[in-house]
């Protein structure tokens, strides 16, 4: 309703800024001459000055005097030209203004403006309480903060989850790293940031993320997490014997219904198949189920509480899996709408393979093929990453 | 609350500037007093509503309001106050907004100080001035509003300025700039008054060419500063590229300077009046369309901000009405006007003929290679025109200017001696050819074309006072006599050798800067000593810092002259966070009037190495102190009594004056 009035009160300023004239002064002009006789006498002063000064000749001078002098008398004698009585128009005028003011002003405001929306300095926004519960207002005003106060670790640990349960693993890394190079890490924060590098290159391990979760492993050997990746990551290296005693070791420091088991029995599967080892190599024993749940603190306290066990079933290998296939079915999506990527190509076989789904590495092979068979040059380094692969 | 205010005052502008152009012309036609005084109450509002509109987009941008449009693309918290409030027009609706705040302030000013205007032409300017406001706020509201809300949950972060802006020119080459360019608008607003009226009346030489001048300072300030901005900034050294922007600022400056000095015939003799009116016209025409060019989109630069299809239409029709418009009723209405005075072959009135018609065939020639390319890309076809055209025709019209400029000053109006005039210059020719001699001695046989460029420099810088030299008669009236003498001269005869002598220095730092400047372009690791000049440069190694919304990794170089350490300069590169751009910041060292240029490049093949680029600049800051020169004769001029708009005084006043100039 202010705005409303405020509006109003600054139309009829603009209404009266034009009113008042037209109400004011006399309809009809007489066109006075004074001014123009005033120049010309300081014309004619000026030439006498410069005549002085020698920057004009004599008979020049005279020359210009006559001139001027002729223009002063036409203009002193001059009858002034008002214009004969003719109907004022100040009254179609004033009416003209008083309609055309406030509507075009409101119609125009209305067509441009929005009168509902009210001024949101910055400062004010930071300070007042959120106003819903919306995460990524959340996560912003964080952001926000972290960005003038980057050593902040708490703040930083803050955003974490928020970042892996949005799958912004590259976000994730970045503030994990900081939480690191600032010195706060727990062997919690280590584990998720291998854990994130992973999810970052699509369930890829990468040296950095190697080398991070072998030293979380050394640190506190009952992470099956950290240890999971870590295995993982030395089958991907190609080292099948040391992934096969890390699976092992896994499932022996892992009680025996822990919802991960199963993936990791499948990966020791695939492992003891790359090592030309019988399928059914015994496996050591797991450690005694865990039921019943109310068991909240290991006994010795060292091993995983059931808050960490709920924490890790909340990612559960499942979930981990899915999200990892979800990720590569993006990318094979993405390949599919726009297949001139030879980059994306090597980069879904690759997934595939490490996934172990060869069918689907040499389709995509194929397809690859096809969609790059007019380039020849990128034909070749197609072929040659495939076989490096070993897709074919 | 105060963004829709803001809002709502800029829709009241344009309505009080659609009442500015419509009441006022028809009150001026019927002689109708009423309605003539609409035109300075309406101008008054409408400076009033857009200063209330600027005011609240100030405050959008200082409280950092996302919840503006405009706001979120260009601002950022984290920006240093200053970059707040100066990137309001680092962006195309802002800067529309400033373009359009300085016409209003420009319109309230004739409103406030024209009391001793005629009525019907006081009408008449400001019913002009309001059809360029209504045009302009139309094109705002219509295609470039800043007043635009996001509704939903606006963003908590802006995508901030473009970091080559952020930096203390923006906050003064644009406003500089938008000053010049729209105080012509004022002659133009005159010259088409004018022609509506069928007469000129002897106010009307009084007050265009004060206006023009002003106009033409703020321009002068305003292409000097950004020419020196880009210079420093964009790290290539270079003072003027011939880019169109640039040349899009410098052809209103050409028919700017044509226009003051014809205004002068028509103020003290009456001559040139359709030429005057002519050159007021073209003055704004190419200011408007340095407008077009660079809001346009049509041209890709640093200043073009967005392009959008419709913006370029809408500025293209409102070129076409003023321009098309403007040249058709010169065309229709210029044979109804009174000729002036007559002048014979060779005076005063000639030579400033000579330098019109030099000034303006410059401006056609530079006209003409901004838009071929244009012109030839929107008829399928491609042609580049670049620096070398522009050196090889614009040098040598402007040399030739040059040379007869100190001639002007020296001829008597109505009829010249040119013999006198010749006489009293030879003195001048003589210093000229020996500056010329001693540079060539100093440089150890320079290059020729270079040694002309110094004698013409010369020639110009000391023949600029060859008047004062004159009128003061030192040797036949003795020292203290010629200072009296000089004190009783009106200021705009200093003026004049002011503004003169700026252009002489000038062309004396071009001319040392291009001819006479060692470059050095190395690999360097630290530790490693560069030799450029008569410097050597060693690099000592990177520091990498933190500015408030930048990374930067600075080099520190110290310089060494005989061996003898002399001064450190820490060239930089900046990485602004919010846009992930790179900018990098010059280190630069003035010693006399000559510069030390230094900027890191890509790096390096080794590790820890960068490539660096050196250059030692001899007289590069007088490019720019020349045009500070020519400001203050421009300034000088304009503070000359007898331009003051309307304030014709007494003689007894004017005698009594002076010692102060």
């Amino acid at each position: 309703m202010l705005l409303w009035t405020i509006f109003a009160l600054l139309t009829a300023a603009a209404a009266l800024i034009i009113l008042l004239p037209l109400m004011r002064s006399r309809a009809s002009a007489n066109m006075d001459r004074a001014q123009e006789v005033a120049i010309y006498k300081d014309q004619l002063q000026e030439l006498d000055r410069d005549r002085s000064r020698g920057l004009i000749g004599e008979t020049e001078a005279e020359a210009a005097r006559t001139e001027i002098a002729r223009r002063l008398l036409a203009a002193g004698t001059a009858t002034d030209d008002t214009v004969p009585a003719r109907r004022s128009l100040r009254l179609p005028a004033a009416v003209a203004t008083v309609m055309l003011v406030p509507f075009a002003a409101i119609g125009l405001y209305l067509t441009f403006g929005s009168p509902d929306l009210p001024d949101l300095p910055l400062s004010a926004r930071l300070q007042g309480q959120p106003t819903d519960t919306n995460v990524n207002d959340m996560v912003a005003r964080v952001e926000k903060h972290l960005e003038t106060n980057p050593d902040d670790a708490e703040g930083w640990k803050v955003l974490v989850p928020f970042y892996m349960r949005a799958g912004r693993f590259d976000d994730a890394a970045s503030a994990l790293s900081k939480i690191i190079a600032l010195g706060k890490a727990t062997d919690d924060d280590r584990e998720a940031y291998g854990e994130a590098l992973v999810a970052n290159n699509d369930g890829i391990v990468t040296k950095d993320a190697q080398a991070v979760l072998e030293q979380v492993v050394k640190a506190d050997p009952d992470r099956p997490k950290a240890r999971y990746y870590y295995a993982e990551g030395l089958r991907q290296s190609g080292d099948n014997a040391g992934a096969l005693a890390q699976f092992d070791e896994l499932i022996k420091r892992s009680p025996a219904d822990a919802p991960w088991l199963e993936v990791v029995r499948g990966k020791r599967k695939d492992v003891l198949a790359a090592l030309k080892m019988p399928a059914d190599t015994k496996e050591p024993d797991t450690l005694p189920p865990l039921d019943p749940p109310e068991a909240t603190m290991a006994p010795d306290g060292k091993g995983p509480t059931a808050a960490d066990m709920q924490a890790a079933a909340g990612m559960s290998a499942q979930d981990r899996g899915s999200m990892i296939a979800g990720m590569v079915q993006q990318l094979a999506d993405r390949l599919a709408a726009n297949p001139k990527d030879p980059d994306g190509w090597v980069k879904l076989m690759r997934s595939y393979m490490v996934l172990n789904r060869i069918d689907d590495a040499k389709a995509a092979y194929q397809k690859a093929r096809d969609a790059l068979k007019d380039d020849a040059a990128t034909l070749q380094t197609l072929d040659a990453a495939a076989k490096e692969l070993g897709v074919n | 609350m105060i963004i829709e205010i803001g809002h709502f005052s800029l829709i009241l502008a344009l309505i009080l500037a659609l009442v500015q152009s419509v009441v006022p012309v028809i009150g001026a036609a019927r002689r109708d007093n009423a309605m003539m005084a609409v035109a300075p109450a309406a101008a008054l509002g409408q400076m009033l509503f857009i200063t209330i509109s600027f005011g609240a987009l100030s405050h959008a941008y200082l409280t950092s309001d996302f919840s503006v449009l405009n706001v979120f693309e260009n601002s950022h918290s984290l920006k240093p106050l200053l970059y707040k409030f100066s990137g309001l027009w680092g962006n195309h609706e802002g800067s529309m907004l400033l373009w359009v705040l300085i016409l209003a302030i420009f319109g309230g000013a004739v409103a406030a100080f024209g009391g001793n205007l005629p009525k019907t032409l006081k009408a008449n300017v400001l019913g002009v001035q309001g059809w360029v406001s209504v045009a302009f706020l139309l094109f705002i509201l219509l295609t470039s509003n800043p007043f635009l809300r996001i509704a939903d949950n606006p963003p908590l972060e802006g995508r901030d300025l473009n970091p080559v802006l952020q930096d203390p020119g923006l906050a003064i080459h644009p406003p500089l700039l938008y000053l010049g360019y729209v105080g012509f608008s004022i002659s133009f607003a005159f010259a088409i008054a004018a022609l509506l009226e069928g007469r000129i009346d002897a106010a009307w030489a009084r007050w265009v060419r004060p206006w023009a001048l002003a106009a033409w300072i703020f321009l002068t300030a305003g292409i000097a500063m950004g020419s020196y901005w880009a210079y420093y900034e964009l790290g290539w050294g270079g003072f003027w590229f011939w880019d169109p922007v640039e040349n899009a600022s410098l052809m209103p400056w050409l028919a700017g300077t044509a226009l003051l000095h014809s205004a002068l015939v028509m103020e003290k003799r009456n001559a040139l009046k359709i030429w005057t009116i002519l050159l007021a016209i073209l003055a704004f025409s190419l200011s408007l369309l340095g407008t077009f060019l660079v809001r346009s989109g049509v041209l890709t630069s640093v200043h073009a901000f967005a392009s959008d299809p419709t913006r370029g239409v809408f500025i293209l029709g409102i070129l076409c009405v003023f321009i098309g418009g403007g040249l058709s009723l010169f065309a229709w209405r210029a044979s109804t006007l009174q000729q002036g005075g007559l002048f014979a072959p060779v005076s005063r009135e000639s030579a400033l003929v000579m330098n019109n018609i030099f000034l303006t065939v410059s401006a056609a020639v530079i006209l003409f290679g901004t838009m071929a390319p244009l012109l030839a890309s929107a008829m399928g076809g491609a042609i580049s025109v670049g620096a070398p055209y522009f050196n090889t025709v614009f040098g040598p019209l402007f040399g030739a200017m040059l040379v007869i400029m100190p001639f002007g000053p020296l001829l008597a109006w109505k009829r010249g001696d040119l013999r006198a005039a010749a006489q009293r210059l030879w003195a001048v020719l003589g210093l000229a050819i020996l500056a010329s001699l001693v540079s060539w001695w100093l440089t150890h046989g320079g290059p020729v074309m270079a040694m002309v460029g110094i004698g013409v420099a010369f020639w110009v810088l000391i023949g600029s006072f060859a008047e004062l030299w004159t009128r003061a008669r030192f040797l036949e009236v003795g020292v203290a006599t010629g200072f009296r003498r000089l004190s009783g001269l009106p200021r705009s005869v200093f003026g004049t050798a002011v503004g003169h002598a700026g252009l002489g220095l000038s062309l004396l730092g071009i001319v040392a800067t291009t001819s006479f400047q060692s470059e050095t372009i190395t690999e360097m690791k630290p530790g490693d000593t560069a030799k450029v000049g008569g410097y050597e440069v060693t690099f000592n190694g990177m520091t990498n810092q933190a500015g408030p919304n930048y990374t930067e990794m600075a080099a520190n170089m110290t310089v060494r002259e005989n061996g003898v350490e002399v001064f450190d300069l820490k060239p930089s590169k900046r990485m602004f966070t919010a846009r992930q751009m790179p900018t990098t910041e010059a280190g630069i060292k003035t010693h006399g009037f000559s510069q030390l240029y230094i900027t890191l490049g890509d790096p390096g093949q080794g590790a820890d190495s960068v490539v660096v680029r050196m250059w030692d600049k001899p007289l590069v800051t007088l490019i720019w102190l020349g045009a500070l020169v020519m400001m203050a004769g421009g300034m000088l001029s304009l503070s000359d009594r007898r331009l003051r708009v309307g304030a014709p005084k007494p003689a007894r006043l004017t005698t009594a004056a002076g010692s102060s100039s």
